[in-house]
């Protein structure tokens, strides 16, 4: 299980229970407005079947996190936990510090964006941002005024009397992102927000979520299965799988140092090679077939004999016609090629392990090497990681 | 495409054809009767005017058509909302028995009500071998019998455009409300109850149009100053055998449920479409 440090809370329990309740003690959009969130050993089974096995994560106030993991990993459930759709079958959930995992859904003072956005048909777009409002009896003048600040914010001002269904899926997304945000929660939850929008959109939009998060340091946690999406939108990233957390932490650490093969191979492409580990004048080596192949980093406490799986991405590694002495060197063989737009995607033999891939970046669209060719093949030392199996 | 607009003009010919002759032309000529065919004179409207007999009858009809909708309604939309939140299993039964009434005659259903509400009938005798009256209660011959019959008999076409209204709403609609601060009651009102309006409202109108021009039960279970326009109708067409003063009956009948059904559309939400997401 691991865990993400957060600041405690500085408010008092009591008065952050009645804010929490009637979502009110916060004067604008933005200033402070993000809470805390701890979930604690918490866990789901729908019958025999374990949905979320007992997790535990903290997301700092003003944090955006992301829980990304492959379809089935139990990310829509915890989300829903959280907001109080689903009633947990252990563990808790403290917002503020204030324990609210029995305090029913509208009583949460939640922001949530649906998958499918659920905004109301029948609703014109200012009516679908009021209506948090007018469940709390917001006069309408200010009901007025935070709306259209709001659909400001969002950038659709003007759009305010159109319905949903004559909107295309950004402007409906942003919609949704409004409404959720409009009665200023302390804690936002998203649902594979973007899931719905084509890549072009869903890049822009993961610029523009991530920025208004910010300006309203609003505590955000979404769900994605977009490991890409994961990467740019997120502080930390917490990573599942069966319902279980595999890694969490900065996404560059996670991504750098993936503790499983799972998380290696589920963020980025990576490159994995199977060995032992084998003593030498002291130092670890990664051993195939028999051979010692790659310096480890003493560091990490390896023992001899222990099964271990070496992971290194492809744009960590560099690819010379010539050897080079300060680094992990190989002499291989290059396989194929594959153009990318942005890159050339090599494959390269090494002759004792699957064939290592190698991006680097092309700058005319045509490779510097060509199939059959020899190469040398490098990367530091710091680029690799090691997996105990 | 073009062939296959043409197949379907070819498809929709035989139909078309069979409404036009069966249907519509009689109709036409049952109005046109009413104003007097071969003539044009406006003698059965001025006797239906005058006479304050059609006009209390009229009224009648007007007033039973109502309190059996409202009724229709206060029954009708609980039970499909109770039904649309079944288990899907439940819910099919539940359907299932809605509806299995459908499959029996009009007239066998109306003997099964006299049975029931008859002086020495099944509640009249339960209530009174349980002591709640000496006397039985008057369940028939009256508004109420026809009322009970009609409610019975027409409750359905509240329930099926409702449930399936209901059964239309996305789920997470309801989920969002709530994250909005919505409690149960403010969701059902806020999000439910418009949502299920146009269901709704087309149900109140099937059922009022359908009560309008009841005949039978009113006939069986109603006494006489229960008597519907149907009534009237069937009594000026086969005992007096004045027909152009029966289609004037019919034909205002027609034209009140016209104008019902403008008026609906008029009021009805425009441009909400509610889509499954
Ligand atoms: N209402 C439910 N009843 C039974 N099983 C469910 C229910 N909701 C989710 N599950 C199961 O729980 C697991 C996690 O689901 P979910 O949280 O939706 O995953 P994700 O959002 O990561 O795709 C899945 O195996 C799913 O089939
Ligand atoms: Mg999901």
């Amino acid at each position: 299980m691991t865990r993400v440090v957060s600041p405690s809370t500085s408010k008092g329990l009591a008065t952050r229970t009645k804010e929490l309740a009637s979502g009110q003690g916060r004067s604008s959009i933005g200033a402070g407005a993000g809470a805390d969130v701890k979930v604690d050993r918490i866990e789901k089974r729908f019958g025999s079947h374990v949905a979320v096995q007992p997790t535990s994560f903290e997301v700092p106030a003003g944090k955006l996190v992301t829980l990304v993991g492959p379809s089935g990993s139990g990310k829509t459930t915890i989300l829903k936990m959280i907001a109080g759709f689903e009633e947990p079958s252990g563990g808790c959930v403290l917002i503020s510090g204030v324990d609210v995992t029995h305090i029913p859904a509208h009583k949460r003072n939640l922001g949530f964006v649906f998958q499918q956005y659920a905004l109301f048909p029948h609703l014109t777009v200012a009516e679908n941002v009021a209506y948090a409002l007018k469940m709390r009896r917001v006069s309408r003048a200010e009901i007025r005024t935070r709306v259209s600040e709001t659909l400001n914010l969002v950038r659709l001002d003007g759009l305010g009397e159109r319905y949903p269904s004559q909107l295309s899926g950004g402007q409906q997304q942003r919609v949704a992102m409004a409404r959720a945000i409009v009665f200023r929660p302390p804690l936002l939850l998203m649902d594979e927000p973007m899931s719905a929008l084509d890549k072009r959109l869903r890049d822009e939009m993961q610029y523009e979520i991530r920025n208004l998060q910010q300006k309203l340091g609003i505590t955000t946690i979404a769900v994605t299965h977009d490991q890409s999406e994961a990467l740019v939108m997120s502080d930390v990233i917490v990573v599942l799988d069966r319902g279980a957390i595999e890694q969490s932490g900065p996404p560059q650490q996670v991504y750098k140092h993936p503790r499983s093969e799972f998380v290696a191979t589920f963020l980025g492409e990576s490159n994995i090679l199977k060995g032992t580990v084998a003593f030498h004048e002291g130092k670890p080596w990664l051993a195939a077939g028999g051979v010692r192949r790659v310096p480890l980093v003493e560091s990490d406490g390896f023992r001899d004999g222990d099964v271990v799986a070496y992971v290194v991405r492809p744009e960590s590694i560099t690819v010379a016609s010539e050897k080079r002495d300060d680094a992990v060197t190989f002499v291989g063989r290059v396989v194929d090629t594959t153009f990318t737009g942005d890159a050339v995607r090599l494959r390269i033999d090494l002759g004792w392990s699957e064939p290592i891939v190698a991006k680097v970046l092309s700058r005319h669209g045509i490779s510097l090497f060509q199939s059959g060719e020899e190469v040398a093949v490098s990367w530091s030392l710091a680029d690799g990681t090691s997996i105990r199996c | 495409m073009k062939r296959s607009s043409l197949q379907t003009a070819a498809l929709l010919l035989v139909p078309t054809l069979f409404v036009a002759c069966f249907f519509m032309v009689p109709l036409i000529y049952a109005v046109g009767l009413s104003f007097g065919l071969p003539n044009f004179t406006a003698e059965s409207y001025h006797h239906l005017v005058d006479s304050p007999v059609y006009r209390i009858v009229y009224l009648k009809t007007l007033k039973v058509a109502l309190i059996t909708t409202v009724t229709c309604l206060l029954l009708g939309y609980p039970t499909a909302y109770f039904v649309s939140r079944l288990h899907p299993r439940a819910r099919a039964t539940a359907v299932m028995l809605i509806a299995l009434p459908f499959m029996l005659s009009v007239l066998v259903r109306n003997y099964v009500w006299m049975t029931m509400l008859q002086d020495t009938g099944v509640i009249n005798r339960l209530l009174m071998n349980l002591g709640f009256t000496k006397e039985p209660v008057q369940l028939m011959y009256n508004q109420l019998g026809v009322t009970i019959a009609m409610v019975n008999m027409l409750v359905p076409y509240v329930i099926f455009p409702v449930l399936t209204s209901l059964m239309a709403i996305p789920p997470n609609l309801k989920v969002a409300s709530a994250s909005l601060g919505g409690n149960r009651l403010s969701t059902f009102l806020r999000v439910t109850l418009p949502l299920t309006a146009t269901g709704t409202a087309a149900g109140a109108l099937l059922t009022f149009i359908i009560a309008l021009g009841f005949y039978i039960t009113p006939a069986m279970l109603g006494g006489p100053r229960e008597m519907m326009i149907s009534s009237l109708i069937a009594f000026n067409v086969r005992e007096v055998l004045n027909w152009p003063f029966a289609f004037s009956l019919a034909t205002t009948l027609l034209g009140s449920t016209i104008v019902l059904y403008l008026a609906y559309r008029a009021v009805a939400p425009r441009g909400v479409v509610v889509k499954p997401i």
